[in-house]
C-alpha cells in the first residue's frame, strides 16, 4: 500500500479549511491545514506532495507563497494549486507560477481531480 | 445931395433910383462915397456893356448896354443892387477867383472868348465872353470894387468853330479818300497827276509827261489791257467811261499797288475826246482783305467739314442746308443725301416740332446766339427711333456787309457722357445708400482750415440733430477718451490713416461708443489736405464684446470653481496657452509657461503615446477628444488628469486651434480604486462563506452516501446546486454594478481568440454531461481585447445555450473573420425565442416569460452584461432565432481595438 500523500492546505477561513480537510482525509490524504499562510514556508514538518493555497489570506498572499516555493530548490518540484474567490485568478496563477488553480466556490470533486492530476505529474 | 450920377442912365438908372437902398448893405444913396458915385456915373452913361461889383458884398450894378447879356426872363432886373453871389451862383466859382485876384493885387485881367455858361432865356446857355476885370478905387486909393467891361462873343466863337470844323472835315475827306487824280489829254498825249499819284508812280517832276511814261509804271502784264481800255474810252461810241483795275509799280522803290482807275472822257463837237480825267484808288489792301476773307471762308468750311463736333450751316429764312459735316450726320443718324439741297426741316422733320424753328428764325432777326445743354432729341437714327442728348450752339454768321443770313449750328452728342455721368451719380448714390444702410456717418475735414463737413448720420451719432461746429463734436467725447482721439490724430499725420474708438456723451447723458475711421489725402507736395472718413455707432458691438468678456470671466470662474483648467493649443505653431487652474493641475506655479512638448513630458510613459494619438485623431476626425492619464509632478507625485478637447477649424477646414479643459481626477481615481477594492473584497467575502457551506454540504453528502442515506444525500446535492446559483448571482450582481457605474475594468492584451474559446468550451464541457459542444473554428489569429471579459461572454453564451436547450444535445461554436472583425456564434437547437422578444434579450433583467418562466431561473443579467462588455470592446452582439427550433447568438469585435 502506497504511503498516504500529504496535502498542505492554507486558507484563512476556518470553515473552508475544516470542510476541505475533512474531505481530503476522507479520501485518504494526510492534511496539513493552516490558517496562517506564512507557516507553509516555516513548517518543520515533512514536505507535502501538493500545496493548496488560498490567495487572499490575512497576513499572507498565496501568490507570494507560491513564488517562494517555486523559487526554493527543496520545494519547487511540488505542485501548487491556487484557490481564490477573486476574479483574476487565472492571471494570478500564471504570474505566480502555480501549476493549477480553482475558483471559489468550487466543487469538491473538481478539487480532488486537480489534486490527483497534480500528483500524477 | 447931388444925385446927378444917376439922374440919367436910361432904364438901369431908373431902376437904381427905384430901389430902397436903406435896406441894402450899401445904405441910402445919400451915404454912398464919391468914388462909387463917380464909377456909377461912368457906367450908366456908357454905351459899352459894363458891370460893377462894389463893396465887401460885391453888390452888382450894370448898364443898359449890358442888359441883353442877361437875356429875356434872365437876371434883370432883380440882379441890380444884389450881392454877386446871389446873382451869379452858377459861375461864382469861376468869377470869384478873378474878382479876388483883382481886389487883392489890383491888376486888371483880360479874357477872350471864354466859355462861361449863364442862366438866361429860361435855361443854362453856353455863352462865350471877352471881358476885362479892373479895380475900382475908393477915396483912399484902395480897391473897393471890380469894374467889368465885357462883350458877349458867343456868335463869333460859334461861327469860328463851325468854320474850323468844316476845314477839318475837308482835310479828313481828302486824306480818307486816298485818291490819286489824273488828267490825260488825248490830243497832246500829255498826262498830269497829283502828288499822291506821282508818289505812287515814282515820278519826280510835277510837269506834264507823255502817257507812255506813265504807262511804264504799270505792271507789264497789265499794260496792254490799260492801253486798250484808254483807247476804248476816248472812242466816242464807248460813251467815254473808263474803269480798269491793274497793278502799278513804283519805279524807284519797286512797291506794287493794285489800283482801280476810274475816268470819264470829254468829247468836243466833233465827238473827239479832248480830255480823259479821273481818279486812281489804291485797292491793294481791299483786295487782299477780300482774298483773305475768301480764304478764311474756305478755311472755315474746311474746318467745319473736319470738325469733330457736329456742325451745320443754314442759309436764309428757309434754313437751307449750306454745309453739313460728317459728325453732324453721325449725330443725326442720317446720310449726306438726306441733307443735300434740302432745308433743315426737310432733312430732320422729326425735330421741327421742338420749337427750334422759331429759335432759328429769331436768331436771323436779332443776331443773338442761342445755346442749350443736354437737350433730349428724338431722332430716327439708323432706322430706329431713339433719344440722344445734345449740347448745341446756334451762332449767327455775319456776312461781309454785317447782315445775318446764315446760322451755324454746333452740336455735340453728350448722350454717352450723360450716361457715364449718370452712372457715376448712380455709383455715388449707391455708395451713399450703402454707407447710409450700414449706418455710417461720413465726414470731410479740411486739415488746413479745420473746417469739417458732416453727414446727417454723423451728426446723429454724435447726438446732434443738425450740423454743428467741429469743436462741438469734439466736446461730447468722454473726458477719459480725449487722449485716445488726440493720439490717433497725431499718429494719422504719420501713417495717413486714422482709427480710434471712443465714447461720446449725448445731451441725455447716455453714453455711446463710436468708431472713427478715415484716410488723409495729400497734395502733390505731400502736404496733408483733407481727411475723409466714416463714423460708426459701435455701442452694441462694444456692449456685446463686454458681455462676452463678462461671460468669459464667468466661465473662468466656473472653470476655476470646478478646478477645470482650460487650454488652447495653436496647431500651426504648437504654442499653448492655459489658465492658472491648468497650471495648478500640473503642479505648476501660476503664469508658468510651458511648450506643448514640455507639457507632454509630464505624462507618464504608459499613457503618453495614447494621449498624443487621441489628440491627433480628434483633430483629424473633428471628434471630441477625451482621455484619462497619469502625470508626474515635479515632486514625483502621481496625479490623474481627465482631459477633453476639440479642434477649431477655419472655413477651409484647416485646423487652427485645439481647445479644451483638464481636470484633476486623482481623488476620484482614488475613490474609484477604493470602490473597486471594495467590490473585489465584497465579492471575495461573500464567496468565502458560500465556499465553506458548499464544502460542508459536499462532505455531508459523501458521508450520507457512505452511510447509505441516499435520500439525505440527495437533499445535500440539491443544496449544493442552490449554492451554485447563489454564486452566479453574486458574480452577476457585482458585474452589473461595475457595468452600470462604468467601472468594469478592462485589461487589453493580444491573445489567441480560438485558444480562449477552446479553453472555455473545455471548462464547460466538463461541467455538462448531456450536451456535446462542437467547435467549428476558422483561423482568426490574435485579437487585442480583454481576454477575461470576452471569455466571460463566451461562457455566458454557452451556459445559456445549455440552459435553454434541455431537450437537445448539440451546441455548436463558430468563429470566423469578417472584414476586420472576429465573429463568434453559439448555435443551439433548443426552445428558441419568440420573434417579438428578440430585441429584448439584451435588456437588463429580461427573462424568458410565460409558462417556462420558472423552468429557467436567473436574474436576467447575463446577456445584458455580455452586451455591455462587447459594446465596450467596440463590437456588436446580436441574435437570430426561431421559436422551438433554436437560437444563434453572435458577437463581433474588431481585431485591432480602436482608440476609445
Amino acid at each position: 500500500m502506497n504511503k498516504p500523500k500529504i496535502i498542505t492546505v492554507a486558507d484563512d477561513d476556518p470553515g473552508i479549511l475544516d470542510a476541505v480537510g475533512m474531505m481530503l482525509e476522507m479520501e485518504g490524504y494526510i492534511v496539513n491545514a493552516t490558517l496562517n499562510g506564512n507557516t507553509v514556508l516555516t513548517s518543520q514538518n515533512e514536505l507535502p506532495d501538493v500545496y493548496v493555497l488560498d490567495i487572499w489570506m490575512s497576513g499572507s498572499d498565496g501568490r507570494e507563497l507560491c513564488k517562494k516555493l517555486k523559487s526554493q530548490e527543496s520545494t519547487k518540484h511540488i505542485p501548487v494549486i491556487l484557490i481564490s474567490a477573486s476574479n483574476d485568478l487565472k492571471h494570478s496563477a500564471e504570474i505566480a507560477g502555480a501549476d493549477d488553480f480553482l475558483a471559489k466556490p468550487f466543487e469538491i470533486d473538481m478539487l480532488l481531480s486537480k489534486i490527483e492530476k497534480a500528483l500524477l505529474n | 445931395m447931388n444925385l446927378g450920377f444917376i439922374s440919367k442912365g436910361g432904364e438901369c438908372g431908373t431902376l437904381i433910383r427905384s430901389i430902397d437902398w436903406a435896406k441894402n448893405p450899401l445904405g441910402p444913396i445919400e451915404t454912398w462915397p464919391q468914388s462909387l458915385r463917380t464909377t456909377l456915373g461912368i457906367l450908366l452913361n456908357s454905351k459899352f456893356p459894363m458891370f460893377l461889383f462894389w463893396g465887401p458884398d460885391l453888390i452888382c450894378f450894370y448898364n443898359d448896354a449890358y442888359r441883353p447879356s442877361l437875356g429875356i426872363e434872365g437876371k434883370h432886373p432883380r440882379a441890380m443892387g444884389k450881392p454877386g453871389i446871389e446873382v451869379w451862383p452858377e459861375i461864382w466859382e469861376v468869377i470869384k477867383p478873378l474878382i479876388d485876384q483883382v481886389l487883392s493885387g489890383g491888376e486888371a485881367t483880360w479874357s477872350e472868348d471864354q466859355l462861361i455858361p449863364i442862366h438866361r432865356n429860361g435855361k443854362l446857355e453856353e455863352v462865350y465872353w471877352t471881358f476885362s476885370y479892373s479895380p475900382a478905387y475908393d477915396e483912399t486909393g484902395e480897391s473897393a470894387g471890380v469894374f467889368v467891361t465885357c462883350t458877349e462873343s458867343t456868335p463869333k466863337v460859334k461861327s469860328l468853330k463851325a468854320l474850323s470844323e468844316s476845314k477839318d472835315e475837308l482835310e479828313f475827306a481828302l486824306n480818307a479818300a486816298e485818291l490819286g487824280t489824273w488828267d490825260y489829254n488825248p490830243l497832246t498825249n500829255k498826262f498830269t497827276c497829283n502828288a499822291r499819284l506821282r508818289h505812287w508812280f515814282g515820278i519826280a517832276s510835277d510837269t506834264e509827261i507823255d502817257l507812255s511814261v506813265a504807262l511804264n509804271s504799270i505792271a507789264e502784264s497789265d499794260r496792254k489791257k490799260v492801253n486798250e481800255a484808254i483807247s476804248k474810252a476816248v472812242d466816242y461810241p464807248s460813251g467815254g467811261n473808263y474803269t480798269e483795275i491793274y497793278t502799278i509799280i513804283n519805279s524807284k522803290t519797286g512797291k506794287e499797288r493794285l489800283v482801280k482807275a476810274k475816268g470819264k472822257a470829254l468829247f468836243n463837237d466833233q465827238n473827239i475826246a479832248y480830255r480823259l480825267n479821273g481818279t486812281l484808288q489804291d485797292i491793294t489792301d481791299e483786295v487782299a482783305a477780300q482774298n483773305a476773307f475768301k480764304e478764311s471762308e474756305e478755311n472755315f468750311r474746311k474746318l467745319i467739314l473736319q470738325a469733330p463736333v457736329g456742325m451745320i450751316i443754314l442759309n436764309g429764312e428757309q434754313l437751307f442746308v449750306e454745309l453739313v459735316n460728317d459728325a453732324y450726320l453721325n449725330i443725326a443718324g442720317k446720310s449726306r443725301s438726306d441733307f443735300a439741297g434740302k432745308t433743315l426741316w426737310e432733312a430732320l422733320p422729326e425735330s421741327k416740332t421742338l420749337g427750334f424753328d422759331n429759335i432759328l428764325k429769331n436768331i436771323m432777326k436779332t443776331g443773338i446766339a442761342h445755346h442749350g445743354n443736354e437737350q433730349p432729341i428724338n431722332l430716327i437714327k439708323n432706322g430706329q427711333r431713339q433719344t440722344v442728348y445734345i449740347n448745341y450752339v446756334y451762332e449767327p454768321l455775319k456776312d461781309a456787309d454785317g447782315s445775318i443770313n446764315r446760322i451755324m449750328v454746333v452740336a455735340i452728342d453728350v448722350t454717352e457722357m450723360l450716361e457715364s455721368k449718370r452712372k457715376i451719380q448712380d455709383a455715388e448714390e449707391r455708395a451713399r445708400l450703402s454707407t447710409a444702410a450700414a449706418g455710417l456717418g461720413t465726414f470731410d475735414l479740411d486739415l488746413r482750415t479745420g473746417e469739417m463737413n458732416t453727414s446727417e448720420r454723423f451728426d446723429e451719432i454724435f447726438g446732434y440733430k443738425h450740423h454743428v461746429p467741429r469743436a462741438s463734436y469734439v466736446s461730447v467725447i468722454h473726458p477719459d477718451d480725449h487722449e485716445i482721439r488726440l493720439n490717433a490724430h497725431r499718429r494719422a499725420l504719420d501713417i495717413g490713416q486714422i482709427y480710434y474708438e471712443v465714447r461720446v456723451i449725448w445731451e441725455d447723458k447716455s453714453i455711446h461708443w463710436i468708431r472713427v475711421q478715415g484716410k488723409i489725402y495729400y497734395d502733390g507736395d505731400g502736404k496733408a489736405l483733407r481727411m475723409l472718413g466714416t463714423v460708426m455707432d459701435i455701442t452694441q458691438q462694444r456692449n456685446a464684446k463686454e458681455e462676452l468678456i463678462r461671460i468669459n470671466q464667468r466661465l473662468e470662474i466656473a472653470l476655476e470653481a470646478g478646478r477645470f483648467g482650460s487650454y488652447e493649443l495653436d496647431i500651426k505653431t504648437n504654442k499653448i496657452r492655459f489658465s492658472d487652474q491648468f497650471n495648478k493641475n500640473y503642479g505648476l506655479l501660476p503664469k508658468k509657461k510651458l511648450t506643448y512638448a514640455e507639457l507632454l513630458d509630464f505624462i507618464e510613459p504608459d499613457f503618453k503615446e495614447n494621449v498624443v494619438k487621441a489628440i491627433n485623431n480628434a483633430i483629424l476626425e473633428g471628434t471630441i477628444y477625451q482621455a484619462e492619464y497619469q502625470i508626474r509632478w515635479s515632486d514625483d507625485s502621481i496625479h490623474w488628469i481627465k482631459e477633453s478637447g476639440k479642434a477649431q477649424y477655419d472655413e477651409k477646414g484647416i485646423p487652427l486651434t485645439f481647445i479644451g479643459v483638464s481636470f484633476d481626477i486623482t481623488e476620484t481615481k482614488q475613490l474609484q480604486q477604493q470602490k473597486d477594492d471594495f467590490i473585489g473584497i465584497a465579492s471575495h467575502e461573500l464567496k468565502t462563506p458560500v465556499t465553506s457551506i458548499k464544502a460542508y454540504a459536499q462532505v455531508l453528502e459523501r458521508i450520507l452516501l457512505k452511510k447509505g442515506d441516499v435520500m439525505e444525500a440527495g437533499l445535500m446535492k440539491k443544496m449544493d446546486l442552490q449554492l451554485n446559483r447563489l454564486t452566479n448571482l453574486i458574480g452577476d450582481l457585482l458585474d452589473v454594478t461595475k457595468v452600470n457605474s462604468g467601472k468594469l475594468q478592462y485589461n487589453l492584451t493580444h491573445f489567441d481568440f480560438n485558444e480562449m474559446v477552446r479553453s472555455e468550451v473545455e471548462e464547460l464541457q466538463r461541467a455538462t454531461e448531456k450536451h456535446q459542444i462542437i467547435e467549428n473554428l476558422e483561423e482568426v489569429g490574435l485579437v487585442y481585447a480583454d481576454r477575461e471579459r470576452i471569455s466571460q461572454v463566451v461562457t455566458n453564451l454557452l451556459t445559456n445555450a445549455i440552459k435553454y436547450s434541455p431537450n437537445s444535445e448539440k451546441i455548436v461554436v463558430h468563429t470566423m473573420i469578417e472584414n476586420d472583425n472576429v465573429v463568434l456564434c453559439v448555435e443551439d437547437f433548443g426552445i428558441g425565442i419568440a420573434e417579438t422578444n428578440l430585441n429584448k434579450v439584451f435588456e437588463q433583467f429580461y427573462r424568458v416569460s410565460g409558462s417556462m418562466q420558472h423552468t429557467f431561473p436567473g436574474l436576467g443579467l447575463g446577456l445584458y452584461i455580455s452586451s455591455e462588455i462587447i459594446k465596450r470592446e467596440g463590437g456588436k452582439i446580436w441574435v437570430s432565432s426561431k421559436e422551438g427550433e433554436g437560437s444563434k447568438f453572435w458577437f463581433s469585435i474588431p481585431i485591432q481595438r480602436p482608440i476609445a
